[in-house]
């Protein structure tokens, strides 16, 4: 076979590819289309939203704290403000080395209580459990250091209510966040997780750990990942609901049935995407047991989190994310096909495994062979260009897509020409940060396959910027 | 790669970045056709809010510059059923009256049978109900029984808010029935209804409800008069060995009636029945429940030992030397522990 065959085969290859994939999103998009347009039919007719019953589920806020010193103390006073009738929070310090837990012992007036810590989960060892003198339901773990997931599971040995929320300390909560989060539980007894939207809070104002305006960031990076989130939330995920296919419910904010996630183990400890592999596992293991089980994902905005703005801390994340990906698949590989697995092992699983997990690789060798072969002659300039012409065509339409569902669905954005610059944003990301984007997600696989060890991800704030805004 | 194919993938490439570019004047379209209906919304609510304003603070008003019509009902339905929900009252009565006025609800009437959509439909539903419309009977008697649970949720609360006495019986019966009906919403309806209301047809419901729906009637059992909560528990927790029924009656126990029952499932076999069983105790309970409570701070569960020994500090809230002196005597750790930690709680709460 001369390597002229070779291109031509490699040619099929990815315009089967990038055909399926497009494909297979928009389907996602037309799912998500008309759950979300019937979503809407319903929106401002809800006169139970925020009535207190006594029928509302209890729930336990889990806010894992690693070196948090600068923002933690808002990020619990904003929690405080929620508003559903009984809930508690419980921080968990996981080691920290700065001051994190001297910031909240000063800022909550904690004090020390023999609490009979059950342990359900194996986990690092405990030094103490607080308790706020101020706030009857805001309680402090001071543990070990363990990473994100072991400090989850300490939450969850701690928590005293049926449903648990695993939350990131930064992340920032609308207040009726936990009515609409816990509506799936509600409504269908089979819930065992939900999920919900997270935003890019970069941009908007936010005053005393609350947001009161939303706008678009200023920082190019924040703006492209601004689009992607409007990608993978908006059809990526509502896309797999129906067909009760999500694989991954961000640890952002995420609402869980304690008993089934202890019944599954808990968080593993030594994952590095500990979110998907716990959704991931349960699908495995429930399906397995033939237990009746649904994992939901609601379509309201419910949660802010703060994107990188700096490409040092982007990389970090998006090489973490992979190997968090790659791990959650290869962990519970045996969903893949498996009897009784439904959507989640017949097509999330797949879909997960040959376009999100080997999409980087498969799209770094496409590009590089493109450019190889048409320096070496052994590609016309006319198939270059198609090939480039549809990359860059499907990528936009995705985009727009998305653009498309947020402007039927929740316009966050309002300004007019906010539109338009997302627009561009669609556009201009094609040159340069999809590319970067898949070498950061190579790099994220290839540090999978060689089992590097696992840690805390370090996320530069901007709590300066934050506080700025704070005292206009 | 044949030549053709390579003029199919560029036509396919092309073709994507012109839809994209199609989407893309499509969404621009409808921000402007949104920015239009948000002007002409706030226009509307500029011209109504006042009078909403001035209704809720039982003041006079005059009729408005922008009458209701079908195609602007939604506008005004917005604005009113918002401050609908946050009154209570004789704000909520002149609210009412206040549509009235306006003719939302001959509007509503129309529009029940002819919405362009679910969200229309449901507002017209909601109207209806608020406003005691008893010509939507019929027609809210048929959603009421739709599939799609948005919609027949709605019109049971219509039909309840229209006559709760003649609608409750057919909307009660249901609640076994429909387990997509959020338990939230379900409460909030026989909330509202009131005890008087929703006593007769839910022990009635209860009583001819087939086995497997009994349950989840049961459970709301909390929104019934004291008497009809005792006649079902005293009738179920002496009948029935089902764990998730006896959960369901131990959350409902309010009286002391029950005591002797709730104290007869104490060793009852499932650990949750156990668990419920000395919550109970905990706000029902007498001195002399204490001996068997403690009894439970050895159990081989959890959560029951957590629960008995919070029931223990119920009972000793005002004691707290006799809660020492008995968490002193525990010879079990897991029971002392939790017996310290309950006691700390108590003492900084």
């Amino acid at each position: 076979m001369n390597p002229a065959d070779l291109i031509a085969i490699a040619e099929w290859f990815f315009l089967l590819y990038f055909v399926t994939i497009t494909v297979l999103y928009l389907c996602l998009n037309f799912i998500a289309f008309r759950v979300i347009s019937r979503s809407m039919h319903y929106q401002n007719l809800d006169e139970g939203v925020s009535l207190y019953t006594g029928f509302e589920l209890p729930i336990t806020l889990l806010v894992p704290a690693y070196n948090e010193e600068a923002t933690i103390a808002d990020s619990i006073h904003s929690l405080l403000q929620l508003s559903y009738p009984e809930f508690e929070i419980v921080v968990i310090n996981d080691g920290a080395t700065d001051a994190t837990l001297q910031v909240l012992i000063e800022e909550f007036s904690l004090q020390a209580i023999p609490e009979a810590y059950r342990i359900q989960i194996p986990t690092q060892p405990i030094n103490a459990i607080y308790r706020s003198a101020r706030y009857h339901n805001l309680r402090v773990v001071d543990k070990q250091n363990g990473g994100k997931a072991d400090a989850l599971n300490a939450g969850i040995n701690c928590a005293r209510y049926p449903l648990f929320c695993g939350m990131d300390a930064d992340t920032i909560l609308p207040r009726d966040s936990l009515f609409r989060i816990v509506r799936p539980f509600l409504e269908d007894r089979r819930t065992v997780a939900v999920g919900g939207i997270v935003r890019i809070i970069n941009g908007c104002e936010i005053r005393d750990g609350n947001l009161v305006k939303t706008a678009l960031p200023r920082n190019w990076l924040a703006l492209f990942q601004i689009v992607e989130y409007l990608r993978a939330f908006l059809f990526g995920r509502m896309g797999w609901e129906s067909i009760n296919g999500v694989l991954i419910i961000s640890g952002a904010f995420g609402l869980f049935q304690k008993e089934a996630v202890v019944s599954v183990g808990g968080y593993r400890h030594k994952s590095i995407g500990e979110d998907m592999e716990l959704v991931v596992r349960m699908h495995r293991i429930f399906s397995a047991q033939r237990r009746p089980y649904r994992v939901h994902f609601i379509p309201d905005p419910i949660c802010w989190t703060e994107a990188p703005e700096d490409l040092k801390t982007l990389k970090n994340q998006r090489v973490r994310w992979q190997r968090g990906l790659a791990e959650s698949l290869w962990m519970n590989k045996g969903l893949l096909f498996a009897k009784n697995s439904g959507a989640a092992g017949w097509l999330a699983f797949p879909f997960m495994f040959f376009f999100e997990m080997l999409g980087p690789l498969i799209e770094l060798t496409g590009l590089v062979l493109l450019i190889v072969a048409y320096s070496f002659g052994l590609m016309e300039f006319h198939a270059f260009t198609a090939f480039l012409i549809l990359a860059l065509g499907m990528g936009l339409l995705l985009s727009c897509t998305a653009l498309l569902l947020e402007e039927m669905s929740y316009r966050i954005y309002r300004r007019p020409g906010d539109l338009l610059r997302l627009f561009l944003v669609s556009v201009i990301e094609n040159f340069g940060y999809r590319q970067l984007n898949s070498y950061w997600r190579l790099v994220g696989l290839l540090r999978w396959l060689f089992r590097t060890e696992s840690k805390w991800g370090v996320m530069k704030r901007n709590a300066k910027r934050i506080s700025v805004i704070d005292d206009k | 790669m044949p030549s053709d194919v390579i003029d199919w993938v560029q036509w396919l490439g092309l073709g994507s970045h012109l839809i994209a570019l199609l989407l893309l004047i499509y969404v621009l379209l409808l921000r402007g056709w949104l920015w239009l209906q948000d002007r002409n919304r706030q226009r509307a609510w500029d011209e109504w809010r006042p009078l909403c304003m001035n209704a809720i603070c039982g003041l006079p008003y005059e009729h408005p510059s922008i009458p209701v019509t079908s195609r602007n009902w939604l506008f005004f339905f917005q604005l009113w059923h918002h401050y609908l929900l946050n009154m209570r009252g004789e704000a909520r009565n002149n609210l009412q009256q206040l549509g009235l006025l306006m003719g939302l609800h001959h509007i509503a009437i129309k529009k029940l049978d002819s919405a362009a959509n679910d969200h229309e439909r449901i507002a017209a539903i909601i109207t209806s109900g608020i406003s005691h419309d008893a010509r939507a009977w019929n027609s809210l008697l048929r959603y009421l029984h739709a599939d799609n649970p948005a919609r027949s949720f709605a019109a049971a609360r219509a039909l309840t808010r229209i006559n709760p006495s003649v609608a409750l019986p057919e909307v009660i019966p249901l609640i076994g029935m429909r387990p997509n009906w959020n338990r939230n919403q379900v409460a909030g309806l026989l909330l509202e209804a009131g005890p008087e209301q929703v006593s007769a047809p839910l022990l009635q419901a209860i009583t001819h409800a087939p086995k497997d729906q009994i349950v989840a009637l049961i459970r709301f059992l909390r929104f019934a008069d004291g008497d009809t909560c005792d006649t079902v528990l005293l009738r179920y927790m002496t009948a029935s060995e089902h764990p998730e029924l006896l959960c369901a009656c131990l959350k409902a126990a309010r009286s002391k009636k029950v005591l002797p029952l709730v104290r007869d499932h104490l060793t009852n076999e499932h650990w949750f029945v156990r668990v419920e069983a000395a919550n109970v105790l905990g706000y029902l309970g007498v001195a002399e429940d204490i001996g068997s409570l403690l009894q439970l701070l050895t159990d081989s569960h959890w959560w029951v030992r957590y629960r008995a020994a919070r029931a223990i500090g119920e009972l000793l809230r005002h004691d707290a030397d006799k809660l020492m002196h008995i968490q002193q005597q525990q010879t079990d750790r897991y029971a002392a522990d939790i017996l310290a930690q309950v006691a700390a709680e108590w003492k900084k709460a």
